[in-house]
């Protein structure tokens, strides 16, 4: 595991494993004191390195948004000095104002976070989006994820809007809203159609599509939806055969055997039997 | 299909059988790999899963194979991580011998190894012993003990010490870590005080 996921894994996984034990008596903290620690943390931004800015102030920002202090969130965002880090950072602060459900000015923070920037715009739309699925907001959630479709184009769009769109659906089918999460796959798919159609850059053109589907598929087996996942591997084969040299050949090949052994085939044709 | 393409693929087998429940016959993928590191990521998986599954004698003989002594003392430390996170009590030996094959591997253990054995030994309640690895933690690394052990300091009871601690880093960055640490514990706390008034309030 990649130590900078581990790291945030067993974070999680450690708020998690405390919050189940039997903690000691405690008062409940007050949001003074808390804020007051934050305000301590944010207040070594400017002497932190540059790489570590933008995440160290999404973290502080994002707390601060928590306890309600989005004033002090904002001005730990501004605080990053880079335009990309503060962008980035946005994201954690409306992410958090979208989970206390002001989905508008959620919006209106990334919007208004930068003029360009759009590749980080989407990740906080993805943020956001995907916040919101975790609540059951999903029309509200689908309608963030549709500023990422709707936003201009860069390398890894389709990337973003797909993860996004699986990610909403994986909360949809965990809340048995079946018909939302087939929708929703299905506006997957057409995104990966859409890049097929009309590829961002040639230089990913053969095999893009084929690894999206492979995503589609691995989140699709991991649910159990074996029918559906099946069906969007069948959408590999034909770009197997097509391949316009050996070399993409053998990378589509992988997609493929990547997506069969998530379906659990570890014993499956590379190519489909013919009759 | 070529040997990288081959070897990343048998990965993902071995890592999707024991995903399945099925991690001795991952093992036979794992042997089929041909790149060391890939081979000691698929072995790190599979012990996890066996420890997962309470079989911890196969974990352990899992993390034999690894190769290389720097590998071998990470896979024990991630299991000692895994354990602890499972309140597995196993994780108190498990983390002793994290520690001792780090100490063994010398420059070949990976920071991280130690700031894993720290989080683990403080998981375990030893924060004394993670403060100790903490000062000897590159800052990267440092960083993120002290978040997690500032969080577990205050989740204990120990507020003021966690505190005290994170006022005695030098470093702003280190800095940040630990305050950030605290305050996202009490947030914690803050958000289930507010979540049991309001079932109470309800009921």
């Amino acid at each position: 595991m990649n130590p900078e996921t581990l790291t945030k894994s067993a974070f999680l996984a450690l708020t998690l494993l405390l919050s189940s034990q039997t903690a000691m008596p405690q008062q409940t903290p007050e949001s003074g004191e808390i804020a007051s620690f934050l305000h301590i943390a944010g207040a070594q931004l400017p002497n932190i390195d540059k790489n570590q800015q933008s995440s160290m102030a999404s973290n502080i920002a994002g707390a601060q948004t928590r306890i309600g202090d989005l004033a002090g969130a904002l001005s730990t965002v501004r605080a990053v000095e880079s335009e990309e880090g503060r962008v980035f950072a946005t994201g954690f602060v409306a992410s958090a104002v979208a989970w206390q459900e002001n989905v508008q000015l959620a919006i209106d923070l990334i919007q208004k976070s930068a003029a360009k920037n759009d590749q980080t715009k989407a990740v906080d739309y993805s943020f956001v989006a995907q916040q919101l699925a975790g609540k059951h907001a999903f029309d509200e959630s689908l309608k963030v994820a549709q500023l990422i479709a709707d936003g201009p184009g860069f390398f890894g769009k389709t990337n973003r809007l797909v993860e996004t769109l699986m990610g909403i659906q994986t909360k949809q089918w965990e809340a048995r809203d079946w018909a939302g999460a087939e929708a929703t796959v299905k506006q997957a798919l057409d995104a990966v159609e859409r890049e097929t159609a009309d590829p961002y850059t040639q230089e990913f053109a053969d095999t893009m599509p084929a690894g999206l589907y492979c995503e589609i598929t691995n989140t699709l087996s991991r649910e159990g939806n074996r029918t559906e996942a099946s069906a969007v591997v069948e959408r590999i084969y034909p770009m197997v055969a097509a391949a316009r040299t050996s070399e993409i050949r053998q990378a589509l090949l992988y997609q493929l055997s990547i997506a069969q052994i998530n379906l659990g085939r570890f014993k499956q044709r590379s190519t489909r039997p013919s009759n | 299909m070529p040997g990288p393409w081959q070897d990343g693929a048998l990965l993902v087998i071995a890592m999707e059988r024991t995903r399945q429940g099925d991690p001795l016959d991952a093992l036979d993928e794992a042997a089929a790999l041909s790149s060391d590191s890939r081979k000691n990521t698929s072995l790190r998986g599979i012990a996890d899963a066996l420890a997962g599954s309470g079989n911890y004698t196969l974990a352990l003989s899992t993390i034999d194979r690894i190769q290389g002594e720097g590998e071998r003392a990470y896979g024990l430390s991630e299991l000692a991580l895994e354990q602890a996170e499972n309140s597995d009590p196993s994780a108190t030996l498990t983390v002793e011998l994290a520690w001792e094959a780090a100490l063994k591997a010398g420059n070949e253990t990976k920071p991280y190894v130690f700031g894993q054995i720290a989080v683990t030994r403080a998981m375990l309640g030893d924060f004394a012993g993670a403060i100790e690895i903490s000062a000897n933690l590159n800052q990267d690394e440092n960083a993120w003990v002290l978040q997690n052990l500032t969080a577990m300091m205050v989740e204990a009871g120990e507020e003021i010490e966690a505190i005290a601690l994170a006022e005695k880093q030098d470093a702003p960055y280190l800095k940040a870590s630990a305050f950030l640490g605290i305050s996202r514990q009490l947030i914690e706390q803050q958000q289930a005080a507010k979540r049991k008034a309001e079932n109470a309030r309800t009921n």
